[in-house]
């Protein structure tokens, strides 16, 4: 069984790669380090969502806002299965190639 | 062999092929192969031979088309042998076949010769990339040398395959450098990436290397898999076998899913056993696939079923038991009730969200996230109308004595409801009360825009219990470096003619920076104010004393207020009986204001304000009769700014609207930019709607930086009942504003916007916040010209949507607030009112005739009507919000709805057009008495009435 995918959705403690009770200090810790990870000439792009998600945190007024109103209210049931990993399972080539060959059996109809 | 016969006129042969032919056209492939075959082994010649391959080639279609492919194939090959000049014609049905049955040695066959034409060797590739799915058995083909590129590629192919489809691989062990971009086989390098990165969960680089595959590749016959176990859910499009792959790769998560998404469906369907059903399958389905967010689901189906008003007891069943109630749950809770404009009920969930967080530890009891909640909350009641509060605040309140507070669907024991009961006191219902909820959010948040908003509250709860002073008081305390409310407490105290104490105020804001301009004007307008207290009471001394501190105050020569304070003068040398020092002022304001019946116009409003009556105003009264165009024009754009600066009601006559409308429907009457929005917003105070249309017109031609408010005024002066053009002007406005960065405009257009809804104008899905304000270029583009080229002015609308035909937002009365849910009774006959005019038609069998029928509703609105019935699952909308709702769900309803209410056939007043312009000049004694404009401000507490 792979890893597997976890679509989490990037909130922005993620991708600072803190956890929701951080503080203050811990809050800026993770940006200063991500920001070396990922400095603006190398890494324009991912920069600025960490940036982004940094300016989010940092008042604690606005970190409160997010954790409370953040997600949407009305999201459908089946995101829940976002937060759970999903293990793709390994099942060899055979199956693959079943599968090629009927696609083209079934292209032939 | 026979030679060819000349053609006759009757020629058998020639018959028999032409039968042949038609044969093959109707697709009787075996019927023409067997006459061909008789031909040619009567007559063999090089014509009958063609005939043969055509028939021959026809029955392998044939065949190829009925899925008999090695028959096909075998066909083909002995055509080959038998005719070998028929290899040209049949040499690719041969590479594709023999692709398809697995045959690689065939197919690779003609690569083995070093100097296979380049065409042929193109057609070998081609069909290679296109039908080859067994690269083992090319990897290990004895047609090719074992050294030959593509035997070497296939191999590496395979091992590369059987790796990523087998176990985790590295990058290395993909990279497949024998494999070059220009080979037939490329394709299936993408695939094997493609396939590693969905086992590695980098789901964005596996779509990346299926969008690379050439679609008519063998390895593009796998991507339609790959992306179903991309969105875990199993295509109806996928073969047995790739259902069962997905299946294998994921597992039972894909029916999870689908189970969730059905049920997501039926609630969007409404209340229904299928709804119930759904539930108990996806409950089940949870339980077995992901029991570790059972949990969280109960959560939000029982949310979701509160919200559609589901029986909790079937819901209950349903579930196979009750859902957690922590501080998750009262978050999702409280969202969603907001979604349903339930205020007070979502403040309550926010109360106990926030006792379960503490006691869960999300956050300290004194924490930020406290301050938040409460402005949060305080915002949510602030949007219900304070008559409405304070009754859902006695409702409550009796109901929390009575122990029947609002059920959040705790039928077993929950976390709080243990708390609740083993505590003795009533819990502070503070969550209902918008100003102590300020007062615990000002306590943890250091904020002036928080008092500024508790003070905003204060003044218009009208509630004897809240005192704006005390919150002003406290503000200032907080904050001691802030004039603002300083400001304000001056307002107060001039409010209760305490102008010494208010100038006290006004003196202690001037000490902490006394260049700004809110409180220079405040000074100087509080002079005036108390100017004219005392020449109401008579007392001209007293106003002289005023005029020396005026006099003195820097700020009184700016724009036209010493054309006021000489009108405050000039009543008082008619107080004193000194006629001359009047008129000598009178002359002086004419000058100043550049005419005779400005002068007019501003003395009879300072009249009104110091309530000095006398004869002499006659003569003022007798200006005011005349109709010129430039004079009316002049008065207005020069007196009412003096009004708004000083605080002053200025009266214009009423007969001015319509000689204004006729003048401004043809020209703008030279008024710059200035003058034209002052002479809009005058007009919509006073209710001159067609006046401020026309002049808005004007100022959007003119073009420049006041676009955006001239939009604004121009959605103002339009009919309430066309409301979609209004919030067009509206959001355009907003849009443009925000690009200069005016926000204090795009504040003013919000606050419009909630204002066009009526009481409940603050709850509706249709008030606009600031973040949503704004538009898109094209549209923006659209709406600005078109307000700009329309010039005739828009009339009433007859269809009752949104509010129309409702005065000033009125939406009908509301009756009790419901205690599980409160919402607005809904007015029951509310959308089909004017279509049936009572007064007319009603009376028919009275009078022996047969009831008058109904109007007919135009059949564009009939559609429309049944499309919104069938959308909202048989039941008729009763309110704009649920219309609202539905609009947001379904794009295109929104579109059909502004299409029809743009062509909605208006019936309303006649042209105003009506001013004759031999008529008799107005006459103040037979007319109305004047229509006050911009009447007085109040501050502090609104009347009761």
């Amino acid at each position: 069984m792979s890893a597997g995918s976890t679509k989490k959705e990037q909130d922005p403690w993620s991708v600072l790669g803190v956890s929701p009770e951080a503080d203050d200090e811990q809050i800026r810790a993770a940006y200063v380090r991500q920001v070396k990870e990922h400095p603006p000439d190398r890494s324009g792009p991912e920069f600025e969502r960490i940036r982004d998600a940094y300016e989010q945190l940092k008042d604690p007024y606005q970190r409160a806002k997010y954790l409370i109103l953040g997600a949407p209210a009305d999201k459908p049931l089946e995101s829940l299965l976002d937060s759970v990993p999903c293990p793709r399972r390994f099942v060899g080539p055979e199956a693959w190639l079943t599968v090629m060959k009927s696609e083209r059996k079934e292209s032939q109809r | 062999m026979v030679p060819l016969r000349p053609r006759g006129a009757s020629d058998p042969v020639a018959a028999k092929i032409q039968d042949i032919r038609l044969a093959i056209e109707r697709q009787s492939s075996k019927t023409a192969l067997e006459k061909a075959k008789d031909l040619y082994k009567e007559l063999p010649s090089d014509e009958t031979k063609s005939v043969l391959i055509d028939a021959y080639l026809a029955r392998i279609e044939a065949m190829r088309a009925k899925d008999l492919t090695a028959e096909a194939k075998a066909l083909t090959d002995l055509v080959v042998s038998r005719f070998p000049e028929a290899a040209d014609r049949l040499g690719h049905m041969q590479r594709d076949l023999a692709a398809k049955t697995g045959d690689v040695a065939s197919l690779v066959a003609p690569l083995a010769d070093p100097d296979l034409p380049l065409e042929k060797r193109q057609a070998a590739e081609q069909a290679i990339r296109h039908g080859l799915t067994d690269v083992q058995a090319l990897a290990t083909c004895p047609a090719l040398p074992p050294d030959h590129p593509l035997r070497t590629a296939a191999a590496a192919i395979a091992r590369a395959f059987a790796d990523v489809t087998t176990g985790a691989v590295d990058d290395a062990a993909v990279s497949l450098p024998e494999v070059s971009h220009r080979s037939p086989l490329a394709d299936w390098k993408h695939l094997i990436r493609a396939i590693q990165c969905l086992y590695r969960g980098r789901d964005d680089d596996c779509r990346r290397f299926l969008a690379a595959l050439d679609p008519e590749s063998a390895p593009a016959k796998a991507a339609s898999v790959v992306r179903a176990i991309l969105a875990e859910s199993p295509s109806e499009e996928l073969t047995h076998a790739g259902r069962n792959l997905v299946q294998r790769v994921l597992g039972s998560r894909g029916e999870l899913r689908t189970a969730l998404r059905t049920l997501d469906e039926a609630f969007s369907r409404g209340r229904s056993r299928e709804l119930y059903r759904q539930i108990r399958q996806a409950v089940l389905a949870c339980e077995r696939v992901y029991p570790q967010i059972l949990k969280r689901l109960k959560q939000h189906i029982a949310v979701k079923a509160a919200v559609a008003d589901c029986p909790p007891e079937a819901v209950l069943d349903a579930m196979g038991g009750p859902s957690v109630h922590d501080a998750y749950f009262y978050r999702l809770f409280a969202r969603a009730i907001e979604g349903v404009q339930d205020s007070l009920h979502a403040c309550v969930l926010w109360d106990r969200f926030r006792t379960a967080a503490i006691a869960e530890g999300l956050f300290a009891a004194e924490g930020p996230e406290n301050a938040f909640l409460y402005l949060h909350m305080a915002e949510l009641l602030r949007r219900v109308p304070p008559d409405h509060l304070a009754e859902w605040q006695e409702d409550y309140l009796e109901d929390m004595d009575s122990g029947d507070e609002f059920d959040d669907g705790a039928y077993e024991s929950s976390p709080l409801a243990d708390l609740a009961s083993r505590s003795d006191r009533r819990p502070d219902p503070y969550f209902l009360f918008p100003e102590r909820l300020y007062e615990r959010a000002a306590a943890l948040r250091s904020d002036a825009n928080l008092y500024r908003e508790w003070l905003d509250y204060a003044r218009i709860a009208d509630r004897p219990e809240i005192k704006p002073d005390d919150v002003a008081q406290k503000w200032a305390a907080a904050f001691p470096q802030d004039g603002r409310p300083l400001l304000y407490l001056a307002e107060s105290a001039e409010q209760r003619n305490a102008f010494d104490k208010a100038l006290k105020y006004i003196q202690q804001a001037e000490a902490l920076g006394g260049v700004d301009p809110k409180i220079r004007r405040a000074r100087f307008r509080l002079l005036v104010a108390k100017t004219v207290r005392h020449l109401q009471q008579a007392k001209p001394n007293l106003a002289a004393k005023d005029f020396v501190q005026i006099d003195q105050l820097p700020q009184a020569a700016e724009k036209d207020r010493p054309a006021y304070v000489m009108s405050l003068r000039w009543i008082s040398a008619m107080l004193e009986n000194n006629r001359a020092e009047a008129d000598r002022l009178h002359g002086q304001i004419r000058d100043l204001l550049g005419g005779p019946v400005a002068a007019a116009t501003l003395l009879l409003s300072t009249v009104r304000a110091c309530a000095y009556s006398a004869s002499e105003t006659n003569d003022l009264e007798k200006w005011l009769s005349a109709y010129k165009e430039k004079d009316i024009v002049i008065a207005i754009v020069r007196t009412c700014p003096i009004g708004v600066d000083v605080d002053v009601e200025i009266l214009l006559p009423a007969k001015w609207e319509s000689l204004l409308t006729k003048w401004f429907k043809h020209s703008d009457c030279q008024l710059d930019v200035q003058g034209l929005l002052t002479m809009v917003q005058a007009a919509l105070i006073t209710g001159w709607l067609e006046v401020a249309y026309y002049c808005s017109g004007y100022g959007l031609r003119r073009g420049g930086p006041e676009q955006a408010r001239f939009l604004f005024l121009r959605g103002r002066s339009l009919p309430r009942s066309l409301y979609v053009r209004r919030q067009e002007c509206f959001d355009a406005a907003a849009e443009l504003a925000r690009r200069v960065r005016d926000m204090d405009l795009v504040a003013e257009i919000a606050d419009a916007g909630r204002a066009e809804l009526g009481p409940w104008g603050w709850s509706s899905p249709l008030a606009p916040d600031l973040g949503d304000l704004g538009m898109d270029d094209e549209t923006l583009r659209r709406v600005a010209e078109f307000e700009r080229k329309t010039q005739k002015y828009p009339k009433e609308s007859r269809i009752p949507f949104f509010g129309a035909g409702r005065a000033r937002g009125e939406m009908g009365g509301y009756g009790t607030s419901r205690r599980r849910r409160a919402r607005p009774v809904p007015d029951e006959g509310y959308l089909f009112d004017d279509l049936f005019d009572e007064d007319e038609e009603g009376l028919g069998q009275e009078h022996g005739g047969r009831p008058s029928e109904p109007r007919a509703i135009p059949p564009d609105l009939a559609a429309l009507f049944t499309e919104i019935i069938r959308l909202s699952g048989g039941k008729l909308p009763t309110s704009p919000e649920e219309i609202e709702r539905l609009a947001r769900k379904h794009p295109e309803l929104r579109e059909k709805l502004e299409e029809v209410m743009r062509h909605m056939p208006e019936t309303g007043p006649d042209d105003l057009d009506e001013f004759d312009s031999d008529e008799e000049p107005w006459d103040m004694e037979d007319e109305p008495p004047t229509r006050p404009f911009f009447p007085r401000r109040r501050r502090g507490r609104r009347k009761r009435r």
